[in-house]
């Protein structure tokens, strides 16, 4: 070690000593000049210049922190799905009850077809008949105002087929049972009988007009059902004292008193009436008895030994009105088969190429308005489609067929319809409730519809007419015309999301460059982590992903040049589901730690970093759907809070 | 960022402490200016100071040096907080509190003379004392960072002051009990050139990954005639303009100096003195403190936000408004009202004892300093090897051990008829760098002065012509 004197201006202050000012002193210096270098030597020679210590040198401004420097960075604004999944973008994305689910109403109407059926332009029937008059002994009561030779003539069983011309009905009519017209109709019947013209006043003291029982007659309250000896049933109108008018030689009697409402067929009688659409009834007799008095008058009895005579009636213009019966199955052509398409555009969006949906409790609500009085089975048949494109041939369908009641009798003839409502789902969800008035119907794997993300979903519904069962005939009304069935399909699917599902989350923290002030160009790191703790109320497990993005935060950092993992060496870590309370029904936030160590693969990468996009989405291969199948609700929401640790830090002051 | 190094080098490295004259020349009874030290010491001779070079005193004194900040590595000086120094070899060399203070004293003129039955003196100086503490937690803070979850750290206590002043002292000292006490007294008028005083009373720092906690509180008297606080747009100093045309007193004061010595004996003698009791009262003084006592530091809240429509952003928002409430915990505001204050001299306790031999050529003496007043009590023992030889040359050597380290120095004084030279050091450096910095401990104490002896002292006469 060089060692040199350290009081090197002791010297300059000795040498002026020396030399000029202190001449006198020079003598006493030199006489302790020995003296005086022990002391100085003494002084000086135990310090040394330390070389090492060389201010000239370069001096190393290199700082390391042998430590860590965490700083938290902050926390990214909290996103509940209400904005992050934009409800308001996704179609049929709404929210009830605060719950997410794709609530669609669709509407569509199947077209019942019209019901045609010609006038029945008349039904009548006409015989003629003769009849002798004898003389009365004991002139009933009628008769005393008579005069005092009265003749009566008994009429027996004087039949007459009638006569319905082959009408045109409803081609869908397989099985008609009744037939009622839109008004009464009058049955007009007229009698003649050729008597001489001097007899006195003639009557029917009695008389029975036998009806086909498949006469309704508007009022039915005095007429009996008799039967014949063939055991064929009639209609009896009973008439007395029916009075005939004089016209010559010729007597006449006519009677319009009674209305037909329709025509009931559901007597065994008349099975088979209908032949290729139209009414086909060929046996159908009319028969007449009873009584005719008259009086002698000026006559001789002789003249009333055999009168002749004829009897008919007719019902004209009859418009069909309700037809009962049984119709065929397809009522409905094939074409007008309900036919509607639930539009999911925009899901599509927030779900990647491939992912699925788990959503088990995908309901289906339907109601259905029908305004015939015929109960349909319908089949229904649903698939989920995407880009027009049935996805892998799923077709899902009830277990059973769906029954839509008839429209009751009280409404067939208004505007009304009977409304059936049914409720599709899966066994387990019906197992738990559903609503009110609604017909549960098991529908297997409905969650189908919607695992792969469609983009529509496709209902095919094929209504055919239920059969009758016992006496409950289909009823239809002529006089409606263009009727249709409206269905009311409402699609109510809580929101549960399965894996595969894409962004849900995206923020990037922007221009850590200007920030930084290119701090990475002057600080190098051992390790650099981020410290991300998320905060997650959403009941399904998410993938969070970090990436750098370049400058401008246009594009990403390849990973060959700076890679966020985790430290199990992944990309992705997992946050963890919010925690649901069974009890609150609501999700707890449940708060997950992760480390992403960043990597320089690259040297001079970091100094391009201008943004840490931050990427939580759902497709984790392992979630099968929110956890416990716990409906998203707009409130549940995520958030990150991320700090920055730094480990072996050092910088070069010099740079700065 | 050089430039920063040096001057915290030769701030560590020059600026010099506690001293009006060498200790270590308490017992020289030829050194004319011990009587700083003492105001009851009397020497042989009364004295004339050549003016402005009668007395210059340098000294500094620390407790940290050279060699706590710079380690040669691989054939280069490096910082301690160079990733290659061991955290314990750097920290371990600090103090909880490092302290670095100086005194400068320059005497401008002044005179001893035997009058009024005693030894008379009067003189006029300029005092400068500055010292500047540092706790220990800065440089860990620098080195360690975060060494678990959460690490806190103390920056409390960090202080820088100056004061500087010009004295004028007229001192006496007379014998008593047949000369064996000796008792002295100085007053003195002070003229205040100039005082500042920055501190942070409070700074503590809790840092973990979750949040960092800045506790802060700090305060700075400025007393200096000529100097304005220059601010800025937000009315936040931003520095301190000084006009020397506009320079005048900043402050008057008092102080004393009492001393007294007693002979116990041919060969002992103790003494005792207590310095610079008093003050000075600034009347000029503008006050300032910090803003913000605590801040907390949780991370943005605004990470990733999208710009208004605007085009402003929250976050860019938040992070301005960040920048200025950490600028804001070290801003200082002035606050009126303050305008003068007083403060306390830095009083000094001196204790010696001195043993003679050999008809009193050589001596051996103790002296205690404590000095208060500094944000690190200073106390230090000296003991003082006196030779005295022949009559016109004294020297004494010393060795000290105090709360700021140990050293040694040294002192020649030639005192012939008509002239007087002395020189020495309270504190001499083992090695020093080629640009003669001391590396190892920052402690340095020179002292040197031309004086011209006058009248001898009637007693000591009196004894030599027997």
């Amino acid at each position: 070690m060089q060692c040199l004197l350290n009081g090197f201006f002791f010297l300059i202050l000795l040498k002026l000593m020396y030399e000029k000012t202190l001449i006198n002193f020079y003598i006493m210096i030199n006489k302790f000049k020995s003296l005086s270098k022990v002391v100085l030597l003494s002084l000086l020679a135990t310090s040394c210049i330390n070389n090492d210590y060389d201010l000239n040198k370069n001096i190393s401004l290199l700082i390391g922190v042998d430590g860590s420097l965490s700083i938290p960075l902050g926390e990214t604004v909290e996103r509940e799905l209400e904005s992050l999944l934009k409800a308001q973008d996704i179609e049929g994305l709404l929210t009830d009850d605060d719950m997410y689910g794709i609530h669609k109403d669709e509407y569509v109407s199947a077209s019942i077809p019209n019901f045609n059926a010609d006038i029945i332009s008349s039904i009548s029937a006409s015989s003629d008949f003769s009849i002798s008059f004898k003389e009365i002994v004991n002139v009933p009561p009628l008769s005393k105002n008579l005069e005092a030779i009265t003749l009566s003539a008994d009429l027996v069983n004087i039949t007459a087929n009638v006569t319905i011309p082959q009408t045109n009905i409803p081609k869908e009519i397989k099985s008609l049972k009744y037939i009622e017209f839109s008004n009464p109709v009058k049955l007009n019947i007229t009698s003649n009988l050729n008597i001489t013209s001097l007899a006195g006043d003639l009557y029917y003291t009695t008389l029975n007009i036998d009806f086909p029982i498949f006469f309704q007659f508007y009022d039915e309250s005095n007429i009996t059902i008799v039967t014949d000896v063939s055991g064929i049933k009639y209609k009896r109108v009973t008439l007395t004292n029916q009075k005939f008018s004089v016209n010559g030689n010729q007597r006449t009697w006519s009677y319009n008193e009674l209305s037909v409402k329709g025509l009931d067929f559901s007597d065994s009688d008349y099975n088979d009436i209908i032949q290729n659409s139209k009414l086909n009834i060929t046996n159908a007799m009319v028969n007449v008895s009873g009584k005719a008095i008259v009086n002698l008058g000026t006559a001789q009895v002789s003249d009333f030994q055999s009168v002749s005579g004829s009897y008919s009636f007719g019902v004209k213009n009859m418009y069909i009105n309700v037809i009962k019966g049984e119709l065929i199955t397809n009522i409905i052509d094939k074409k007008d088969y309900p036919h509607t398409s639930i539009k999911l555009n925009g899901l599509s969006d927030y779900v990647t190429n491939g992912s699925q949906l788990d959503l088990p409790d995908i309901n289906l609500l339907l109601q259905v308005g029908n305004p015939i009085g015929v109960p349909l089975d319908v089949d229904l048949k649903m698939s989920p489609y995407k880009n027009g494109k049935i996805i892998d041939n799923i077709i899902i369908s009830p277990s059973s067929k769906l029954t839509i009641n008839a429209n009751s009798e009280s409404n067939i003839n208004s505007n009304s319809k009977t409304i059936s409502k049914f409720i599709l789902a899966s066994s387990d969800y019906l197992k738990n409730g559903y609503p009110k008035d609604y017909i549960p119907i098991a529908v297997p794997e409905l969650n189908k519809l919607v695992e792969y993300v469609p983009d529509s979903i496709v209902i095919d519904a094929i209504p055919t007419a239920k059969a009758v069962t016992g006496n409950n005939w289909h009823l239809i009304n002529l006089s409606k015309k263009n009727l249709d069935m409206n269905i009311n399909c409402n699609a109510n699917v809580p929101f549960v999301l399965g894996d595969n599902i894409s962004v849900i989350y995206q923020d990037t923290i922007k221009n850590i460059k200007s920030d930084t002030d290119n701090l990475f160009d002057k600080i190098s790191f051992k390790q650099l982590q981020l410290n991300v703790t998320t905060y997650n109320s959403v009941p399904l497990d998410l993938k969070l992903k970090v990436i750098g993005m370049s400058t401008g935060c246009e594009s990403e950092i390849s990973t060959n040049d700076l890679s966020f993992t985790f430290n199990d060496g992944n990309e992705y870590g997992t946050i963890s589901a919010g925690d649901y309370n069974s009890e609150t029904n609501s999700t707890n936030i449940t708060e997950t730690n992760l480390i992403i160590n960043i990597a320089e693969n690259t040297i001079g990468t970091l100094k391009h970093l201008d943004g840490i996009k931050l990427l939580i989405t759902g497709d984790i291969e392992s979630n099968k759907g929110t956890k416990g199948g716990i409906p998203l609700r707009p409130s549940q929401a995520v958030k990150a809070k991320v700090s920055i640790k730094a480990t072996g830090v050092q910088a070069d002051l010099d740079t700065f | 960022m050089k430039k920063i190094l040096y001057i915290i080098v030769i701030l560590i490295s020059i600026l010099p402490t506690y001293a009006q004259t060498l200790r270590s020349s308490y017992f020289l009874e030829r050194m004319p200016y011990r009587h700083l030290n003492n105001p009851a010491l009397i020497n042989d001779y009364g004295y004339v100071s050549i003016p402005a070079i009668g007395n210059i005193s340098v000294t500094t004194n620390s407790n940290i040096g050279l060699s706590n900040f710079l380690y040669p590595h691989n054939g280069e000086l490096v910082t301690g907080l160079h990733p290659d120094i061991d955290s314990n070899k750097f920290l371990s060399g600090l103090k909880n509190t490092n302290a670095l203070s100086t005194t400068e004293y320059i005497t401008i003129l002044s005179a001893g003379f035997f009058a009024f039955n005693g030894y008379n003196t009067i003189g006029l100086s300029i005092k400068s004392e500055s010292e500047i503490s540092l706790p220990k937690d800065i440089f860990s803070f620098l080195k360690t960072g975060q060494n678990s979850d959460v690490t806190s750290y103390n920056f409390s206590n960090a202080r820088a002051k100056s004061n500087n002043y010009a004295e004028l002292a007229f001192g006496h000292a007379r014998r008593y009990l047949d000369n064996k006490l000796s008792v002295g007294a100085k007053a003195k008028l002070l003229f205040g050139l100039g005082n500042i005083d920055a501190r942070i009373d409070r700074m503590d720092i809790n840092m973990s990954g979750d949040k960092w906690i800045i506790n802060s509180r700090g305060t700075a008297n400025l007393s200096l005639s000529g100097a304005t606080l220059g601010k800025d747009e937000n009315g936040d100093i931003d520095k301190i303009n000084y006009e020397l045309s506009d320079f005048k007193i900043s402050g008057y004061g008092a102080s004393f100096d009492l001393g007294a010595t007693y002979k116990i004996s041919e060969d002992l003698k103790v003494s005792l003195a207590v310095l610079d009791l008093g003050f000075i009262c600034w009347n000029s003084n503008k006050f300032a403190q910090t803003k913000s006592e605590s801040y907390v530091f949780d991370g943005f809240h605004t990470i990733a936000s999208e710009d208004d429509e605007n085009g402003n952003n929250a976050f860019n928002d938040e992070k301005d408004q960040v920048v200025d409430d950490l600028k804001a915990l070290i801003k200082f505001d002035e606050i009126d009202g303050n305008n003068s204050r007083t403060t306390a001299l830095k009083a000094t306790l001196n204790a010696g004892a001195e043993y003679s031999i050999l008809n009193n050529k050589i001596s051996f003496g103790l002296l205690s300093t404590t000095q208060f007043g500094s944000q690190k009590v200073w106390t230090e023992l000296m003991a003082v090897t006196n030779f005295r030889p022949v009559k016109w040359f004294e020297c004494a050597i010393n060795g000290s051990v105090s709360n700021y380290g140990c050293s040694w120095g040294a002192l020649i004084n030639f005192c012939p008829r008509r002239f007087n030279l002395f020189i020495g050091a309270d504190y001499i450096a083992t090695s020093y760098t080629p640009q003669y910095i001391p590396i190892n401990r920052a402690k340095l104490g020179l002292n040197v002065g031309i004086n011209i002896p006058l009248g001898m002292d009637p007693l000591y006469k009196k004894t030599n012509s027997k």
